[in-house]
């Protein structure tokens, strides 16, 4: 009754697993090298529509963000990269049920830190593929909605209390 | 043994008492040092029961036409203002009442009570609509499903709703679409040891502090003079207290 697998069944699993593993390392890597990953993990057909816009904002970023002159944020960037969605969770619970606000872990430091600036030298916002969030989650096809509500730019200083 | 049974029953009690008074003694002492000092928190310290944050509304010295408090709650929070009759949220809106029979109008602010008490916690589904340590209530967006109960709840119209998408908001007040929200009484400027940006802005009629620190200017007001709730029917606890109302 019970139908015999074919014997190559075995290459599936195995397969697998090694495409993954020949793909992962590349997630990390997708700013520093941009041109090599967008043909790695895109594939052909994505690579051919977008290749130009991400290297060019790739590169923007590494240029021109203030962090890359300020060395490591808040940990080591492999570490950044791998937990910053934790972080961002820790953080928000903390600062807005018990109102820990770190001066160092604050969202408004990320975006000015990380500001992608357009010819103009105006900062670009999360809705440009430029900004520094979306150069990785487009490739890696994440929908963030931080920004929905949070600023995604530096923020111009308010006067305290208002106009008077 | 009946005898025996209630000595140990006092016993029990007075060391009970004994525990409670010395708890107390504990958490309150450097709640009041640092509140005569600064006003603020450690920045890694969690807002904590030891303060509750008030707000005392001298009506009488509340002037018709005067709008700074609004404005600079705009100015502080990125509210929008696109003019008269458009739903924009008003976190902050002045209100003038007047006697049918008399004729005579007051002109008060009206905000979020922050209530001891509050409907909108209570309708809340999600948990996103919650009450802070130091009596302060908000809404945490990232919980916020946007059914609008607490909305509904408030007995003063003091929640809203966004239903557009926003950009640039101010840091501090993150604001979006789908996600209710309302006064925070400037939750991240009293976290840095300020005053809501509403009572900075005020020539004279809005004194903020902590109600539970007897030696506070609010306290000290709310002992010199008798002062109305708004809604005190539904005995919600309000932080906000109006004076000569």
């Amino acid at each position: 009754m019970t139908r015999r697998l074919p014997r190559w069944v075995w290459l599936v699993p195995v397969v697998t697993a090694g495409a993954l593993a020949a793909l992962a390392p590349s997630f990390g890597q997708t700013q520093v090298q941009p041109a090599e990953t967008t043909t790695q993990v895109v594939g052909t057909q994505a690579a051919a529509a977008q290749p130009a816009a991400i290297q060019a904002a790739a590169a923007q970023t590494v240029e021109t963000q203030a962090a890359a002159a300020q060395g490591d944020c808040l940990a080591p960037t492999a570490v950044m990269r791998r937990t910053h969605p934790d972080l961002l969770r820790h953080e928000r619970r903390v600062t807005v049920h018990d109102g820990v606000r770190d001066p160092q872990a604050r969202l408004e430091n990320c975006v000015t830190c990380h500001a992608v600036r357009d010819a103009a030298g105006t900062p670009v916002s999360f809705q440009d593929k430029r900004h520094f969030c979306q150069t990785c989650h487009v490739q890696a096809a994440v929908r963030i909605d931080c920004f929905s509500c949070h600023r995604s730019t530096p923020a111009t200083p308010v006067v305290a209390g208002g106009p008077s | 043994m009946t005898e025996q049974r209630a000595t140990s029953g006092r016993d029990r009690r007075f060391v009970l008492k004994a525990a409670l008074a010395g708890g107390a003694a504990a958490v309150l002492a450097p709640g009041v040092f640092l509140i005569a000092e600064t006003q603020a928190r450690e920045p890694a310290a969690a807002a904590s029961t030891a303060q509750r944050w008030g707000l005392l509304i001298d009506v009488s010295r509340c002037a018709e036409g005067c709008t700074r408090c609004v404005d600079s709650c705009r100015a502080e929070q990125g509210c929008e203002d696109r003019g008269p009759g458009a739903a924009d949220p008003q976190w902050i809106r002045q209100i003038v009442a007047s006697d049918p029979q008399g004729g005579a109008t007051i002109t008060l602010p009206v905000m979020c009570q922050h209530c001891a008490e509050a409907p909108c916690v209570d309708v809340c589904p999600t948990g996103a609509s919650f009450h802070r340590a130091d009596g302060i209530v908000l809404v945490d967006r990232h919980l916020c499903i946007g059914c609008r109960y607490c909305v509904m709840a408030c007995p003063l119209g003091a929640r809203f709703f966004v239903d557009r998408d926003l950009q640039d908001q101010r840091p501090a007040t993150p604001r979006g679409k789908g996600t209710a929200e309302g006064c925070t009484l400037c939750v991240h400027r009293i976290d840095a040891g300020q005053r809501p940006a509403c009572v900075e802005a005020c020539p004279g009629a809005m004194v903020f502090g902590d109600l539970n620190d007897a030696d506070s200017p609010i306290r000290q007001a709310l002992a010199r003079h008798p002062v109305t709730r708004l809604r005190p029917d539904l005995r919600l606890g309000n932080g906000v207290q109006y004076q000569s109302l």
